[in-house]
């Protein structure tokens, strides 16, 4: 069973202590696991705690208590094993898109060939061969995320991790790089997890929500939505399977129970 | 004193002014107004000098004859390259030593601590109240002009730098992090680029400091150098002689100001189109 899983996070409670020195509780007890090849999204309210956690499976913020497993290996700082995507792709204004791509690599001291060869590899899988050598300022955004991804994806991390991925694009390029970022899963196989407070974004793209709910950040359910890896992103939008996971997710968000629709409690 | 002190105000402002000049030459209309600006207040200048004895001010005609009979007769040229040693060498000292103090301060809680304060004190604290001192240490010649130009533009470098490590977007260095960089590479790779373009304005700025200080080192010294031309001339009521060596000054300080944008412009091309300043 182990062997299975990519992403197995047990118990995690995260406490800050703000400005005022007064504790915080983030997150309390969060767990949940991810199986190999999956798509997790994480999601709810602002102030759910769902981009700390993730933060914490990149190794960026550590857990009060609990533990992350990544790989079957304990996560006690950012590692290879963890590809990370930033919500404003975050490239390195200095460099090419390649550059960008390259200096994920750098920390393995890979020969110089081979860095760059795979970094040609992972702009090539992103759609922007042409656009290698412009640097990030002569980028659109989508581009720019699409080079983050790259970036991403070239250490050739057992996960990718996603900060609210899509969230500073407009509607079209959204749309446009949900539907490649299936594609590269397609290509892939990675296990991805992603952080997003968009209901849609959520139920099209994973196989799995997880939502959370604040004061404290907690578990309030898993949804499993898998529409099937070879469903196109019309196909999944316009099926009644969609508004259905749709409307289960939104009950969940804003805190209530499924059953309620159900009738069974008020 | 009082006077010098005045006299320091309007090369700052050139220092600005000239990045405004900078940024209006877009347009081929902007040039025309600034050229217009210019054409008036020369024709002001002229029709106004000539109503007061000759002897308090002087019209730019008489200003650019006095400017062609001093190129002539070979002491401009001579004071300008006296000025301009000390001038260069006391500005790349202040580099050399401003820029990785800047870094240090920036980077280091510690020694932010230990010199942060001498730092913004050096900066705010008019220098010139330190040149009979100066003089005592470095005597009336090179070293002293090169010490004041130093001490005028270090702090201004350094405290530049020290912002701009402070600025350094935390993301980045959190993709850094992410991605397992060591520190080292963190620092030569994120830290320092993002910090160029704050290095530079330190630059631009320390010109017109520099400016300063060599004009201040040599009022005091009065030996050679464009200061000097400017005190003799003072001193001996010819106030065209006087206003030629002052816009000899201004065009040295707008042009060293203006390299220094395009080498600011060569090393971090990218800087200008984040600012919007792409056209």
């Amino acid at each position: 069973m182990s062997g299975d899983l990519a992403v197995d996070v047990r118990a995690v409670s995260k406490v800050f202590r703000d400005d005022k020195g007064r504790d915080v509780q983030a997150l309390r007890e969060v767990s949940f696991q991810v199986r190999r090849s999956q798509i997790v999204a994480l999601t709810g309210r602002s102030g759910c705690g769902k981009t700390t956690l993730l933060r914490i499976i990149m190794g960026l913020e550590h857990p009060t208590s609990g533990t992350v497993d990544v790989d079957g290996e304990p996560v006690h700082g950012p590692g290879v094993n963890r590809g990370i995507v930033f919500q404003n792709a975050e490239l390195l204004p200095w460099r090419t898109a390649l550059g960008n791509v390259e200096f994920g690599l750098e920390a393995r001291r890979l020969p110089k060939a081979q860095r760059r060869e795979t970094a040609e590899r992972a702009i090539e899988l992103v759609g922007l061969k042409d656009a290698a050598h412009r640097r990030p300022h002569e980028l659109s955004g989508g581009m720019r995320q699409r080079v983050g991804i790259a970036r991403a994806l070239a250490i050739d991390p057992a996960v990718l991790l996603m900060d609210e991925p899509f969230s500073a694009l407009d509607a079209q390029t959204r749309e446009k790089m949900q539907a490649e970022l299936l594609e590269i899963h397609e290509r892939t196989g990675k296990t991805i997890i992603f952080v997003s407070h968009d209901i849609d974004e959520s139920v099209l793209l994973a196989d799995r929500v997880v939502t959370l709910v604040p004061d404290p950040g907690r578990v309030h359910g898993v949804l499993d939505t898998a529409f099937g890896a070879s469903t196109s992103l019309e196909e999944r939008r316009g099926s009644a399977q969609f508004a259905q996971r749709r409307h289960e997710l939104l009950q969940l968000v804003h805190g209530r129970e499924i059953q309620q629709q159900d009738g069974v409690s008020v | 004193m009082t006077a010098l002190a005045d006299q320091a105000a309007p090369v700052e402002d050139e220092t600005t002014l000239s990045r405004k000049i900078r940024s209006q030459r877009r347009g081929g209309r902007d040039r025309l107004v600034t050229t217009a600006g210019v054409v008036v207040l020369l024709i002001i200048w002229e029709i106004a000098a000539r109503q007061v004895d000759p002897i308090l001010a002087a019209p730019p005609s008489a200003v650019f004859t006095a400017l062609i009979g001093m190129v002539g007769d070979g002491s401009l040229p001579t004071a300008v390259w006296e000025s301009a040693q000390p001038f260069l060498v006391g500005y790349v000292l202040a580099i050399v030593v401003g820029v990785p103090v800047g870094l240090l301060i920036g980077r280091f809680r510690l020694v932010e601590a230990a010199i942060g304060w001498l730092v913004i004190a050096g900066y705010a604290m008019p220098m010139i109240a330190l040149t009979p001192v100066f003089m005592l240490w470095f005597g009336l010649g090179f070293a002293v002009k090169a010490a004041m130009v130093m001490t005028m533009t270090v702090f201004a470098i350094s405290i530049n730098t020290w912002n701009g490590v402070q600025n350094v977007p935390r993301t980045l260095i959190e993709v850094g992090t992410a991605f397992c960089t060591s520190q080292p590479r963190i620092l030569s790779q994120i830290v320092i680029p993002s910090v160029i373009p704050s290095i530079m304005t330190g630059l631009r700025i320390g010109i017109g400091k520099a400016v300063v200080g060599i004009v201040i080192a040599e009022f005091f010294t009065a030996i050679g150098g464009v200061g000097g031309v400017i005190v003799d001339a003072g001193h001996s009521f010819q106030p065209d002689r006087m206003f030629a060596a002052v816009v000899v000054l201004m065009l040295a300080a707008v042009a060293l100001t203006s390299l220094v944008g395009l080498i600011e412009r060569w090393l971090a091309p990218w800087n200008r189109s984040i600012a919007g300043g792409a056209r």
